[in-house]
């Protein structure tokens, strides 16, 4: 194995943004996104057409926040789709168990400020 | 558009610590934070005067660990994390439990004390950049 040397260029800065929880707009910290609020809990990030990163390669973080107005400290579960070179999909849920459940079911969607990152690998798969 | 270069320095590390869940304490990494519980599931770091980041500039990134002492070989629990970064020095990292496994049924999502990997870093592109129209 070559090892990876620390610093090494295997992993690369895409993009990151932080994301408005309820306009899904990114006016704080972008760096060259289109980010929208799809439906309730539903965001959509949008690459420029240069940085396009297939699911293969790409890398996502995704940090749920409090949002702007200093609510949004509650429990919440999120998943990322990354399938679309083009367009990210990040889908927030109250992390909360309905009333009286006591093991998870179908969760329902809830706004949240985020912060996101992408990162994509620079060395090619070897499997 | 300038665009974003593959490995432009866009990003920079400003802070990273490991934070123990008893007391809030961060001994086994630290890149020189001061850290502490507040309230059960509610801990602070407080970064250095020279490194003060506003909530504008910065990206915070926080990964649960499993807990040796309250949890076994495969954790015991979901958890959920939150992050207020809204002060310039101390920025806030909430976590529950949310789901009971393995134990009795409580309220849920209930604060709870967790180990934690805690990553701060910053833009060191001027804000806004190519804002969508």
């Amino acid at each position: 194995m070559p090892a990876l040397n620390f610093s090494a260029p295997n992993l690369a800065i895409v993009a990151y943004a932080e994301v408005d929880g309820a306009t899904g707009a990114s006016t704080k910290l972008n760096s060259g996104l289109v980010t929208s609020r799809v439906g309730m809990g539903g965001y959509l990030v949008l690459l420029p057409t240069n940085l396009n990163v297939n699911e293969e390669q790409d890398l996502i973080f995704v940090q749920p926040k409090s949002n702007p107005d200093g609510s949004g400290v509650v429990a919440k579960d999120f998943v990322i789709q990354d399938a679309f070179a083009s367009g990210k999909n990040i889908i927030f849920f109250d992390g909360a168990l309905a009333a009286g459940a006591t093991v998870p079911v179908e969760s329902t969607r809830i706004d949240s400020t985020f912060f996101l990152l992408i990162l994509r690998t620079t060395i090619t798969p070897t499997v | 558009m300038s665009g974003l270069n593959f490995s432009s320095p866009n990003l920079a590390v400003v802070a990273y610590c490991e934070v123990d869940f008893e007391v809030g304490a961060s001994t086994a990494c630290n890149s020189g934070v001061s850290t502490t519980m507040l309230a059960v599931g509610v801990y602070q770091i407080t970064l250095p005067t020279q490194l003060s980041q506003p909530d504008a500039a910065d990206l915070i990134i926080v990964q649960a660990l499993r807990t040796p002492g309250i949890e076994g070989t495969q954790g015991r629990w979901g958890r959920d994390i939150v992050v207020d970064d809204s002060d310039l020095f101390n920025k806030v990292v909430y976590i529950w439990r949310t789901a009971p496994g393995g134990i009795a049924p409580g309220p849920n999502p209930t604060p709870i004390q967790l180990n934690f990997k805690f990553m701060l870093l910053r833009t060191t592109i001027q804000a806004p950049y190519n804002l969508p129209p």
